[in-house]
């Protein structure tokens, strides 16, 4: 029953990417945007598993270390 | 009168029925029941009669103590010489009746209070 | 979106034979009529058996698999049934194909056991391997949510109840609902984020260790980290434990409810044995006076007789007496041969004096004598006579025999009622009922230390965290080059984790408006009141109406349960990434013409295909036609055939 063409899955991420946005813009404007939407896209596959995310999450969050230092 | 009977019996065929009869009346004794079954032959008219191979149950003298009882049979069948084996004949005849009500659901109720007398 | 194009059923419930519906490709709804007990519960059902194995009967419980083959078919010895569904997903052709059949062997199945259920699920003609079907079919439509897509209308309060109450079941649909509106995805960004955070910490801490500058500040980091290690398990241990406490209570209350009702039915066992008792002595003392009543008995069966020969013997003794005294005073006439009649006073003549001798002659003294035995005798018999007729009084034994009879059946009957009892008491134990108290007593207790104890580990997580937090603050001023990297990282993850971990709260929140907002203006479309605002959302989705006064209308009927949870359901389908077709059975059973109304024309418009379940009553075809229109896609009906045979036909009419 999932989205058909990219209309309503779609629509539901949208609407966690503003809600993550806005908060990052008021309060942690440190980070950077595109690293956090990464972020939660990759928590938004239902196939991978726990592993394979935390790995995932852990290598953007050090290439993002690596480029800015 | 000397030839009367002294003692009153029942029919062998007879013992299960009065047993019964005890029951279904709520008699305190068999002999109860017994006379009981008597009055009821009397009351349908059973005429006069004479029965064999009754097993012996009671002494005349425990079942008419003041001869009261003869005196009544006497009256209702005045022809008659053996008051005593008259009864004798009659209780058992009374029982097979009984039992044959009492067999196709009759009740002794009804025949206690239908047709008792109103006083 | 998952579309169904078509349902195909073989020998399900009352479906005998193989029978399909087909479903328009357009938007629209479909309504299939049916009575009540045609099936129409059956093909909801063979949807759910499609997609998940499972068929539920009353009351939600699963219903066992042999029960639900086709009854005729069944009794011509044809056991076991299929169903198959076609449908459109994401622009993919499917077709689920379930059946459940006897095992190799098995005659005459009697239990599921007897049973085997397979399945296989084609995509776009080609046939999926097991592993791949189950994973499609539980993207397609997880069964948690089902219930928001499958609607028995009969189901639809108990649902709205789960929701607004405290209980395991309303907290998993509250999940189940969070699950399909994106919720799982922050919390899970959270949790990868917190455990990237621990493990940066840690090697920060390790890392402050190697620096003798930096070493005290890093072994007391390390400790703390490990100190809250096992703080964090021993939370989570807590947690389960008193999730299981709560269960134990909420079966213990369970028992303890029965353990009443057996509580009761002891004492009134105890209480039918008394008075039987009481009965039976009233019973035997009433038949003892009865049966020396019945000593008279006979008495009053020869009333009749009686009074009969009474009457009869007093006219012998009469006679008797007129008799013998003519004869005394015909003696003493002849005796007294004085020429006067006593009585009259006259002159006897000769003739008469003659006529006097012969007849004193005729009767001679052995004559006389019997004569005055016979009249003794006649006094006798009616002295007895006398003596019985007052010897019975019928009215006294009437009433002692009703009285004995009146005890025997009020007894019989408590005795029946005694027996019922004993049968319902007979598999208990009243030890165990015994048990049950108190261990409900120590579950309280227990769960009561828990509680406390989970208060308690949290305080300290606390304390452990501002701990740390002094700590790090310290190590940060000390600390050089060598450790920077890792701080940077740590306050990287650890910013990212404060940021998923409010973005939780605020989409929650979020949600819950955007689902009441929906869920209201389902309402006002399909309410009648105009003086309802709209509805109000609390934590666990359950929805309150508003009067427009500000004030909640706290209670609800049967059929505003019905439109609340509907408005639910369209909000939630609304706000999902899961659209798919609203399957309903009998919704408008408890709802009033206007109401019906408002519903039938709202409903294209919560999704894309309905399928509705009616009989005419609740859903006049007129009534339909009118407010659908051309969004009426297809009409059906349940035929009956039999009392266990229906047809699934279009409605031509």
């Amino acid at each position: 029953m999932t989205s058909n063409s990219k209309s309503s899955g779609d629509d539901q991420l949208q609407a966690l990417l503003e809600t993550v946005e806005r908060l990052r813009r008021e309060k942690y404007s440190t980070l950077d945007a595109n690293l956090v939407s990464e972020l939660l896209r990759m928590h938004t596959d239902s196939g991978a598993g726990d592993g394979e995310i935390a790995r995932g999450v852990e290598q953007v969050v050090e290439r993002h270390l690596a480029e800015r230092a | 009168m000397a030839s009367d009977k002294k003692t009153i019996g029942i029919t062998k065929a007879n013992a299960t029925a009065l047993s019964n009869l005890v029951i279904a009346g709520r008699f305190g004794s068999e002999l109860d029941a017994a006379k009981f079954a008597m009055a009821y032959a009397v009351k349908k008219g059973t005429p006069p009669g004479n029965i064999e191979g009754a097993e012996t149950k009671w002494n005349v003298g425990s079942v008419d103590p003041d001869g009261s009882m003869r005196s009544l049979l006497e009256s209702f069948y005045p022809t008659g010489e053996e008051p005593y084996r008259l009864a004798e004949h009659l209780m058992n005849e009374g029982i097979k009746s009984l039992a044959e009500l009492l067999g196709a659901n009759g009740d002794l109720y009804d025949t206690l209070f239908t047709s008792a007398q109103t006083r | 979106m998952l579309q169904i194009r078509a349902l195909h059923i073989q020998d399900f419930g009352p479906f005998k034979g193989c029978q399909t519906v087909n479903l328009s490709p357009e938007d629209g709804v479909t309504v299939i009529y049916g009575e009540n007990m045609r099936g129409k519960t059956s093909l909801l059902n063979a949807v759910r058996f499609a997609f998940f194995g499972k068929v539920i009967g009353r009351g939600t419980k699963a219903m066992p698999l042999h029960k639900i083959g086709n009854w005729e078919q069944a009794a011509a010895g044809k056991y076991g049934f299929q169903v198959q569904l076609e449908f459109t997903d994401d622009c993919h052709e499917y077709k689920l194909t379930r059946s459940c059949h006897p095992r190799e062997g098995v005659i005459s199945p009697r239990h599921d056991e007897d049973y085997l259920v397979d399945y296989f699920l084609e995509k776009d003609s080609n046939v999926l391997g097991p592993q791949q079907a189950e994973a499609e079919i539980k993207r397609i439509l997880p069964e948690q949510i089902s219930r928001f897509f499958l609607f028995d209308g009969e189901l639809l309060q108990e649902y709205e109840d789960l929701l607004s109450s405290e209980t395991d079941m309303g907290r998993r649909i509250s999940e189940a609902i969070e699950r399909i509106l994106g919720v799982p995805v922050l919390t899970s960004a959270r949790t990868s984020l917190l455990r990237l955070k621990e493990k940066s910490e840690h090697r920060e801490a390790t890392a402050a260790q190697g620096d003798q500058k930096t070493r005290e500040f890093g072994n007391q980091l390390a400790d703390l980290h490990a100190q809250r290690h096992v703080l964090n398990e021993d939370l989570e241990r807590l947690e389960r434990e008193l999730e299981e406490a709560r269960s134990q209570k909420a079966s213990l209350e369970e028992a303890m409810k029965k353990k009443e009702r057996l509580a009761a039915l002891l004492d009134k066992r105890d209480t039918l044995d008394r008075l039987m008792k009481e009965i039976e002595i009233r019973r035997a003392a009433k038949q003892i006076e009865l049966q020396q009543a019945m000593a008279g008995a006979w008495c009053s069966l020869l009333a009749d007789p009686i009074r009969n020969a009474t009457k009869s013997l007093r006219e012998s003794e009469l006679a008797l007496q007129t008799e013998l005294l003519r004869a005394d005073v015909l003696s003493s006439l002849h005796v007294n041969s004085g020429s006067e009649c006593p009585a009259c006073l006259q002159q006897v003549s000769p003739d008469a004096k003659q006529r006097i001798e012969l007849s004193i002659h005729a009767a001679s003294d052995k004559d006389r004598a019997e004569k005055d035995r016979e009249l003794a005798a006649i006094r006798r018999k009616l002295t007895a006579l006398d003596q019985y007729t007052g010897a019975s009084r019928t009215d006294v034994l009437r009433i002692l025999w009703d009285a004995v009879e009146e005890a025997a059946v009020d007894f019989a009957a408590k005795k029946g009622e005694r027996d019922e009892i004993a049968k319902q008491l007979e598999s208990v134990d009243e030890e165990s009922l015994r048990k049950t108290k108190t261990d409900f007593e120590s579950t309280i207790r227990l769960i009561d230390v828990l509680e406390k104890g989970v208060v308690r580990t949290r305080d300290l997580l606390e304390q452990n965290k501002s701990d740390a937090e002094n700590i790090q603050r310290r190590l940060d001023k000390l600390s050089g080059a060598n450790l920077g990297a890792e701080r940077r990282r740590r306050e990287l993850l650890s910013d990212l984790h404060r940021l998923f971990n409010e973005a939780v709260g605020a989409y929650r929140e979020q949600l819950r408006k955007r689902v009441e907002a929906d869920a209201t203006r389902h309402f006002k479309a399909l309410t009648t009141e105009p003086e309802y605002a709209g509805l109000r959302i609390n934590d666990s989705y359950g929805l309150t109406i508003v009067h427009q006064d500000g004030s909640d209308i706290p209670v609800r009927s049967a059929g505003a349960e019905h439109v609340v949870a509907l408005c639910l359901m369209g909000a939630l389908q609304n706000n999902a990434p899961l659209r798919g077709p609203i399957v309903i059975d009998s919704p408008f059973g408890r709802l009033d013409r206007g109401h019906t109304r408002n519903i039938i024309r709202t409903l294209p418009n919560m999704a894309k295909q309905v399928i509705l379940l009616v009989y005419e009553d609740e859903l006049p075809p007129d009534l339909a036609r009118e407010e659908l229109k051309s969004k009426l896609r297809g009409e059906w009906k349940l035929d009956r055939r039999s009392a266990r045979h229906t047809e699934l036909v279009p409605r031509k009419d």
